[in-house]
């Protein structure tokens, strides 16, 4: 109805256009534009018989910073007061951003952000006042990567709060950030965050480019941004890393890398990526140096069984006799011996149907969850083995390579390997060893084609440099990670200037390092 | 773009090409028989016989066998047949028509040679097993007392498979594998040798446990590839203690009026040396050993330091004569068992090169070779003195 | 972008060319001639090869750049071709004689009954794979694989503790043997001297200045490889019983027997060989495939395809039976690849050359 009116109207506002002195045209404006939207808020009161007008989103402001600091300001202070913009911005309320526009198409933004409008007749400004509230969820344990030893703070779903929290771990005048906004619907904001005396002006410069391209109507979650500006879109292998965790994404810009954070969703994105930060976890920066080192190359282990033990259990029994020890072959042999099908099919129906298990469990509430796991993992495959259906060899199998693949720490990394396991299956049952050097040969020449940000993906293996394995497949002890990892950082490689903690050592130094210091200066 | 289409197209074309025909070397685990050890001997003819043992997955009981056990169950655990053929693998062959399951050599550990055979000439054989990529040099070599045939058909009760306790009870003695064997037999100035095995029957008199069992006390001592002789227990511990295999294993001797002592030798050196007088080679071994006392038959208390000279003394003597009765024998057929040769040619290259080489069998007989012996009693075990000793008050 | 790769990686490359191939031919070949001396030839070949690299990299300070890809290089384009035609024929014969020996091995310990132009196929999908993606890949592949290899390498002796004998080496580099550990020197020289390959691609490399202490540091490496392997072979087997086999590396890994348990380790150890085999493979094929495009002055990824199906055709035609093959190997190949290897470091030498003159006239 509104709408028609303002098709009739003699002179009609558009959105391009500014703000009318007339306040019933603004109105007007915005009462038809957000026709059928009740969550809208119209709020009609005068100052000194001036009529003005509050709009905004119900349940997207704090209704109390309004209530007590822009109206009961205006509606008992006006009188002593000249009514004209900076009186109305600056004196007449308590909130603490306040801005002007003079645009409708700002103003309408900034009512669908959650900010409160003030209109007041005569004056072609509308007054912004950012009282954004309203229910959110709080700050609470980052589920997806639960730590042991670390912060319990994970990202929520408000991009404000999620900078406030890289900003309380990062208080340096050098943490930039940047803003934008994607989506022609959704107008997610975005943020852009980097340390400018350590990530390389280059790489920001790329990343802003390519946000700059994205053109689509909405991003509902960084996945939609991760595939939208990684470098090799075809590629199993996820380029980008993704994070809830506030301390990790700090962590990853004091190396020099840039994080993206979006609204609307506690994954913040982490830009270059290489393989080896998606077997990292974060306790491996906490805990005792010696047990990261080990949890490492458990990862590294765990991360070909799962890649190719059930490859290498077909390759093995049916191609390979000679590489079992005797008496396991013997044993597998007669566990075997009652089998009707092929290793091959065998190993499908196996992995397939743990496959289908976990999928099964991962979207059921816990307790459901559980039953499936017992009846899937416990009855059947119980049952299936003294059926003679499956042996019990291959069940051991498809077992480990399902353990080895939750020991991933990253979801998205493992979401690949466990792809690729299915193709190496059946290379193995073509071709036995012979083709899972094949697709290993194939796999791993991709892997070094993969770039991030042009970063290679497996640097600093391939290309290789001995200087910075130090946080690859060792973590060396903090006070011995002396530079920043120089594939990623682009200036200021130094990071630390400890020395050994040693009390010896210390007292003998200190007297060292102060002259340095001194000379430095 | 287009042509990342295309790749990809050819990409999909070559491997959907590829399963289509694939799989020429696939055989399922069941479809093998895994020969785990041979027997080869020689028929009247002529001809090859050769054996194979086989165990049945079914019979091994594996933990998931229970519900099906397939068709190859019985009341052993595995089977023995046997080819008959003009070559090794012509025989495989013909014994290949009458099995369901391929034969399979891969984890073929043992390799019995009849001992008729074995005096013919085992080459035939050392090149069927080395050529083809499926046998390993870590295979045992071992010669039967008889047929090679009997050996594979012994029920020992320890293993399921005789095959595994024949391997076990090699590895403890000689441990002497196709590799060494190979090795001694393709060398210049060495021959090789290789443990006799041999099917006795349990020694119980109950009348069900009469079974026959496997034992390996004699060594075959060959001339290139012809079996030669086969030692005496006296002169299997020369062997042992050339090849110094003597540690952990025990010698007996009477050491006072014919009341004997065990003693355990718990460690052995052995030195081998030469001297050149007159262009001719003289050998000197030298053997330090290492002993515990095990038994103590004799009433001489042990506690007394004289006892321990008196018994090392009687020991070195116990020794040497072990070393030269084979030594002997060896050198008398000209027969190089412990490679003194391989010596020469690593030491004196020169001189072996224009005087020995081509001789070495004629000299063989006529060297010298001093044995000198050196060994230490270094414990008694938990009591000292003769257990029947009247207390002196 | 501009390809490059580090000095390093450079080093890598280098040794990598040379030592892959030691499972499938080479050692046996040597064995055959200085039996339990052949441990002491690696060292020669350092010298004589460092030797030719010194040779090769004079003047090679004073050029700015060297670049076969691009326009920059003002050297003759005469010089250019020629090197590009001897390269050619050159990893021809490198290329079809490797992937040769690859499906020999590969028929003989993994697939018997495949036939030879399904594994010919196969390696040559992954061939054209890696060489589609370029000299920048082919390099970090070759980083992983030729590290494994060599720590493998260096723990190969740890592995096999328990069958080294050490009285196999004797005797030690008599009088009499010196004809033979000259004459195994120069076979194998050839086999060595193929690290020529690098002659192609040292205008890739970052910084330019190190170029020949890198490439003297991979023969190194390599000569500290096949050192460690003759050494393991002779210790363990025995000369006379490695010359007696077809494939002397493979049975010297069938040898690892840590527990009566573990003892089959060999097709795992192969495993790590295989890649670097294909490393070398593929630099080799894209050696042939820069020269061509240097050849005909272009920037075309189009001969690849048929250049793969001649060189598969090749490998199978070229070779009667594995005798043939080896024969060509060893004896051929010790002469004819010398020739090809002496004429490219003087052509490379003589391009050199042309620059640096053609540079100072203009500086």
């Amino acid at each position: 109805m509104g709408l028609s009116k303002m098709k009739k109207g003699t002179d009609p506002l558009t959105i391009d256009q500014n703000i009318e002195r007339n306040i019933e045209k603004n109105e007007e404006f915005l009462r038809a534009l957000f026709t059928d939207s009740t969550d809208l808020i119209f709020r009609t009161f005068s100052i000194e018989g001036v009529k003005a007008l509050l709009v905004f989103i119900d349940g997207m402001v704090d209704t109390k910073s309004i209530q007590f600091h822009a109206l009961m300001h205006m509606l008992t202070r006006a009188d002593s007061m000249q009514l004209n913009l900076q009186n109305v911005k600056n004196q007449m309320n308590s909130i603490s951003s306040v801005n002007e526009t003079k645009k409708m198409k700002e103003t309408v933004s900034h009512i669908l952000d959650g900010n409160c409008i003030l209109l007041v007749d005569r004056l072609d400004h509308a007054i912004v006042f950012d009282a954004k509230g309203g229910e959110r969820r709080s700050v609470s344990e980052p589920e997806s990567e639960a730590a042991i030893r670390g912060p319990r703070e994970g990202f929520t779903e408000n991009l404000r709060v999620n900078t406030s929290l890289v900003r309380r771990k990062l208080k340096s005048q050098h943490l930039k950030l940047k803003s934008m906004k994607l989506g022609e619907h959704t107008k997610t904001s975005l943020a852009i965050m980097y340390l400018e005396d350590v990530a390389s002006s280059q790489l920001v410069e790329e990343v802003t480019r390519r946000l700059e391209k994205v053109d689509i109507d909405g991003v509902l979650e960084s996945g939609y941004i991760e595939e939208l500006i990684e470098d090799n879109p075809w590629s199993f292998f996820p380029q980008i890393q993704h994070t809830e965790r506030p301390d990790t994404v700090a962590a990853n810009l004091l190396e020099g890398r840039i994080a993206i954070l979006l609204d609307g969703t506690p994954f913040a994105l982490i830009i270059p990526t290489t393989f080896w930060q998606l077997i990292q976890a974060s306790e491996d920066y906490y805990e005792r140096f010696h047990i990261s080192i080990f949890l490492r190359w458990l990862r590294l282990i765990f991360i070909a069984i799962a890649l190719f033990l059930p490859a290498l259990y077909i390759a093995v029994t049916t191609y390979h006799q000679e590489m079992l020890p005797t008496s396991l072959l013997l044993s597998v042999a007669s566990s075997r011996e009652a089998i009707p099908f092929p290793a091959l099919i065998e190993a499908l129906i196996m992995e397939i149907s743990f496959e289908a298990l976990r999928e099964a469990g991962v979207r059921l509430p816990k307790t459901i969850g559980q039953a499936v796991s017992i009846l899937g993992a416990l009855v059947v495959g119980q049952a299936a083995v003294q059926a003679g259906i499956v042996s019990a060899p291959m069940v051991i199998i498809v077992s480990i390579t399902g353990i080895a693949s939750f020991t991933i720490p990253r979801f998205n990394l493992a979401i690949s390997i466990r792809l690729l396991r299915f193709p190496m299956m059946i290379l193995a049952a073509i071709l036995g060893l012979y083709g899972i050097l094949i697709g290993l040969i194939l796999l791993t020449a991709h892997l070094c084609k993969l770039r991030s940000f042009g970063v290679p993906y497996l640097a600093p293996v391939a290309p290789l440099t001995l200087h910075e394995m130090k946080d690859i497949f060792i973590r060396v002890p903090w006070w011995s990670m002396k530079y920043r990892p120089k594939h990623v950082a682009g200036q200021n490689l130094e990071r630390e200037n400890t020395q050994f903690p040693s009390p010896k050592r210390t007292l003998r130094s200190s007297k060292k390092s102060r002259t340095k210091g001194e000379n430095r200066k | 773009m287009k042509k990342r289409r295309l790749q990809a197209a050819l990409l999909v074309v070559l491997l959907t090409s590829l399963t289509l025909t694939g799989c020429w070397d696939r055989v399922e685990i069941n479809d093998l028989a895994f020969v785990l050890a041979s027997g080869f001997d020689i028929t009247e003819e002529g001809m090859f016989r050769v054996a194979v043992q086989v165990p049945l997955p079914g019979a091994m009981g594996g933990a998931g066998s229970g519900g099906g056990g397939g068709g190859t169950g019985g009341d052993k655990s595995f089977y023995v047949d046997s080819g008959i053929g003009r070559t090794i693998r012509a025989a495989n062959e013909d014994l290949q028509k009458r099995m369901s399951r391929q034969l399979f050599f891969a984890h073929q550990r043992v390799v019995i040679v009849g001992e008729e055979l074995s005096r013919k000439g085992i080459n035939p054989i050392l090149d069927n097993i080395t050529r083809i990529p499926q046998s390993r040099l870590t295979n045992y070599l071992l010669i039967a007392k008889g047929d090679a045939l009997d050996i594979l058909n012994a029920d020992p009760h320890l293993e399921r498979v005789p095959a595994e306790a024949i391997r076990e009870i090699a590895k403890m003695g000689l441990e002497h594998d196709l590799k060494s064997f190979l090795y001694e037999y393709r060398r210049k100035g060495m021959d090789p040798i290789a443990p006799v095995v041999e099917v006795v029957q349990t020694q119980n008199k109950a009348a069900d446990g009469q079974k026959p069992e496997v034992e390996i006390k004699h060594i075959g001592i060959f001339k290139r590839d012809k079996l030669q002789f086969i030692t005496d227990a006296r002169e299997t511990n020369g062997i042992l203690w050339m090849e110094q295999r003597m540690s952990g294993k025990s010698m007996t001797f009477p050491i006072d009026k014919n009341q004997d002592a065990t003693i355990n030798i718990t460690g052995q050196s052995f030195k081998l040396d030469h001297r050149v007088h007159n262009n001719q080679p003289e050998f000197l071994i030298y053997l330090t050993v290492k002993g515990t006392v095990l038994e103590n038959l004799s009433h001489l208390n042990l506690e007394k330091p004289q006892t321990y000279n008196h018994i090392e003394n009687v020991m070195n003597q116990a020794i040497e004569s072990q070393i030269k009765s084979i030594l002997h024998k060896t050198m008398e057929k000209g027969i190089d068992t412990f490679g003194l040769g391989l010596h020469l040619y690593q030491m004196e290259n020169r001189l072996w090169n224009e005087k020995w080489k081509h001789r070495w069998r004629e000299i063989l007989p006529d060297l010298r070779v001093t044995v000198k012996v050196d060994s230490h009693l270094e414990r008694v075990g938990n009591v000292g003195k003769d257990p029947g000793e009247e207390e002196e008050s | 972008m501009k390809t490059r790769i580090s000095n390093l990686q450079l080093t890598l490359l280098t040794a990598n060319f040379i030592t892959a191939s030691t499972l499938l031919v080479m050692p046996q070949a040597y064995l055959d001639l200085s039996l339990q001396n052949t441990w002491f030839v690696p060292f020669l070949w350092f010298l004589l090869t460092t030797l030719l690299i010194t040779t090769a990299f004079v003047g090679w300070n004073k050029i700015e750049t060297l670049d076969f890809q691009s326009d920059e290089t003002r050297s003759s384009r005469t010089g250019q071709k020629l090197l590009a035609i001897l390269m050619i024929l050159f990893l021809m014969f490198i290329l079809i004689r490797d992937l040769r020996a690859f499906t020999d091995f590969t028929g003989t310990a993994l697939l018997e009954l495949t036939p030879q132009p399904v594994i010919i196929f196969t390696s040559l999908i992954c061939l054209l794979y890696l060489v589609w993606l370029g000299f920048e890949v082919i390099a970090r592949f070759n980083d992983i694989y030729f590290s494994l290899l060599f720590i493998i390498i260096l723990f190969l002796p740890l592995l096999l503790l328990n069958e080294i004998d050490m009285a196999k080496l004797l005797p030690p580099l008599q009088i009499n043997a010196v004809p033979s550990i000259l004459q195994t020197t120069f076979v194998g020289l050839a086999w060595v001297g193929e690290l020529v390959i690098i002659f192609l691609f040292v205008g890739n490399v970052q910084p330019k200045s190190d170029v020949r202490r890198s490439v003297i540091w991979g023969v190194g490496l390599a000569v500290i490889f096949i050192f460690i392997l003759l050494g393991s072979i002779i210790s363990v087997l025995g000369s006379t019983l490695a010359r007696y086999t077809v494939y002397p590396s493979y049975i010297l890994v069938r040898q690892i027997n840590i527990t009566d348990f573990l003892d089959r380790l060999d097709l795992l150890v192969v495993s790590f060989w295989i890649p670097a085999i294909f490393s070398k493979m593929a630099l080799t094929f894209y050696g042939i495939h820069r020269s061509f495009n240097m050849l005909f002055g272009t920037d075309t990824k189009i001969f690849l395809v048929p250049l793969a199906l001649i060189i598969g055709f090749l490998s199978m035609m070229m070779f009667g039976n594995n005798i043939s093959h080896f024969y060509f190997s060893i004896y051929v190949w010790s002469t004819l690849g010398l020739l090809l290897e002496i004429l490219i470091v003087a052509v490379f030498m003589w391009i050199v050359r042309k620059e640096r003159l053609a540079q100072s006239r203009d500086g």
